[in-house]
């Protein structure tokens, strides 16, 4: 089934998962999302081999940017009827505050969905929805 | 100017090791390796590995293990020209991504362009090699807070490494 079968699938029964485990990136770092009311919530695991600082335990930079462009990618593949896979066209991930070793969330909105390219941003927390520890928009070519 | 000793084709964990005392997982998970230490320049190289593709169809790697490969060079040049030598925390990061990186290895040069007192500003390029040269993947700019916690010795003065 291609990428777009898998979403237009998840979408009618409600279950992201077959969805989330398409991209092996996304299966490495062990993506997970469930939907509640309707937004999709993601989790990263916190799991030894994604630290990057091994004082603190914290989670690597480049995972948590890797992590925010997988959700914003697949928020845009869950909200848009598209036509073809979004492809990235720049991400920028700001970091506000150490990622620790437990779960990661995530959610992500569309700011502005265009013909051909959409502009995405995405929020990312461990214990405190008001205190993230990192924000990131990015913006990826689309096709309607 | 390498008062670490670093030699080409040693891991970044391997180093962080002799430095901090302790190997970074997930720079170990990447299996990332220098290629060149040259202050304010480094070359680090991503070995491809199956977990890096993000589109299962063409092989196309996912953005996350740039990303990675990125802000490691980055922070661990940073790290390395810091008088004394100590951490340094991603403040923020913007990878542009110029070309889809294939099922290959993925090289990345990192320059740090500024230090300040308190942070450092680098820029990188990650290209892939094959028949017809070196292709552009990704270009990228960084911002690194000096943490300020003191690990070991700095560079030698004498060596004019800062």
């Amino acid at each position: 089934m291609s990428l777009l079968e898998i979403a237009r699938r998840a979408r009618e029964t409600g279950a992201a998962g077959p969805l989330i485990a398409y991209a092996p990136y996304a299966r490495w770092l062990g993506l997970e999302a469930r939907v509640v009311e309707e937004r999709l919530i993601f989790t990263l695991p916190g799991r030894d081999d994604l630290i990057g600082n091994p004082k603190l335990k914290a989670i690597h930079g480049g995972v948590i940017a890797g992590y925010l462009e997988a959700v914003m990618q697949l928020e845009l593949i869950w909200r848009l009827e598209a036509l073809s896979v979004p492809k990235t066209v720049t991400v920028t991930v700001d970091y506000l505050r150490s990622a620790r070793m437990q779960p990661t969330f995530a959610m992500a909105s569309v700011t502005k969905q265009g013909r051909r390219a959409s502009a995405v941003h995405v929020t990312a927390w461990q214990e405190d929805e008001t205190k993230p520890v990192a924000q990131a928009h990015g913006h990826f070519l689309t096709t309607r | 100017m390498n008062a670490l000793n670093i030699k080409a084709g040693d891991s970044i964990s391997q180093i962080a090791e002799a430095v901090f005392g302790q190997g970074i997982p997930h720079c170990d998970a990447l299996g990332l390796i220098i290629e060149d230490f040259a202050p304010p320049k480094m070359t680090v190289r991503l070995p491809f590995q199956e977990g890096l593709v993000g589109n299962p169809e063409t092989g196309v790697l996912h953005g996350g293990g740039l990303s990675a490969l990125i802000d490691t060079a980055c922070g661990f040049l940073a790290m390395s020209m810091l008088e004394p030598l100590q951490p340094v925390a991603t403040l923020d990061l913007r990878v542009d991504f110029l070309r889809p990186a294939v099922s290959a290895d993925v090289f990345c040069e990192a320059e740090v362009y500024r230090v300040t007192r308190s942070v450092v500003f680098a820029r990188a390029r990650a290209w892939q090699t094959g028949g017809e040269g070196a292709r552009e993947v990704a270009a990228a700019a960084g911002s690194f807070m000096i943490t300020g916690q003191e690990i070991g010795r700095g560079p030698d003065p004498a060596e004019g490494a800062s």
